[in-house]
């Protein structure tokens, strides 16, 4: 049996990896596999908690979590063709419509 | 036995959830990414919940995966277009910031007294089928009506322009 302690600490390691890559990399699908790294160490906190009190409320948020996961990528997927197709952004840098600056006038 | 494999796998997920930090093309983060969800599925199992570990094989590693791999193929990028990690300047400090604070996160864990350590409690399908149509049951519905509403939402992007 593995102790919570072990499993919330691997949990962590991997939120903050996936915080990393949401920060550093700037290219915006690198920047959603990142989101999901950070969603699967919150599920692994989840299940590892509802483990440890030997109650099922703990696999209950993690499916949730998957069907809130599995609507926001692919709104967040479309998004980032919708970006791809009409500016041929890759990356963040080029999305910069709304400043106020824009020498191209309104889109 | 049981402990080997467990710190093992958690090993390669952090490792493999590592790798997208410093990978160059999509497709590789993508592999990587996948390795990463089925480590977790197998650490979930570990861990004594057999559905997610399904679960997370079918719905993460099967569909959102392949959802992404769709749209890599389809936007067909270039190595050259996306360049190697180009960190901004000054990230040191943050970055031994956060270091920091991880490991200070880990003695507060190892410090702390740890709780009788009995047998894996396997929590199966039924119970958690019964909490999810039970005291849950909102939740589901609620799951219902956001998915429909992404539904719409993409539907609606995703039509064609009008010139």
């Amino acid at each position: 049996m593995i102790p919570l302690n072990h499993s919330l600490a691997i949990a962590a390691l991997l939120f903050v990896l996936g915080l990393a890559v949401v920060l550093l990399r700037r290219e915006l699908l690198f920047i959603l596999m990142g989101l999901e790294v950070m969603f699967n160490g919150v599920a692994l906190t989840a299940i590892a908690a509802g483990q440890h009190w030997g109650n099922a409320d703990g696999q209950v948020l993690t499916i949730m979590l998957m069907a809130v996961t599995a609507a926001e990528i692919v709104v967040a997927l479309i998004l980032i063709w919708l970006a791809f197709d009409r500016y041929k952004a890759v990356r963040v840098e080029a999305l910069t419509r709304l400043r106020d600056d824009n020498k191209e006038g309104v889109p | 036995m049981h402990e080997i494999i467990f710190y093992l796998t958690s090993a390669i997920a952090v490792i493999a959830a590592g790798a997208i930090l410093i990978v160059r093309h999509p497709v590789h983060a993508a592999i990587y990414l996948i390795v990463s969800l089925l480590a977790l599925a197998l650490l979930f199992f570990l861990l004594g919940a057999p559905l997610l570990a399904a679960l997370q094989v079918m719905l993460y590693a099967g569909a959102i995966m392949v959802l992404f791999l769709f749209l890599i193929m389809m936007m067909n990028l270039r190595t050259g277009q996306n360049r190697p990690l180009s960190l901004p300047a000054g990230w040191v400090p943050a970055a031994l910031l956060a270091l920091f604070l991880w490991l200070e996160l880990l003695l507060l864990l190892t410090r702390s007294p740890s709780e009788k350590v009995g047998d894996v409690t396997t929590i199966g399908p039924k119970a958690v089928g019964n909490a999810l149509f039970g005291p849950y049951l909102l939740v589901v519905e609620a799951v219902a009506v956001l998915l429909l509403a992404a539904l719409v939402a993409v539907l609606y992007l995703s039509r064609r322009r009008q010139k």
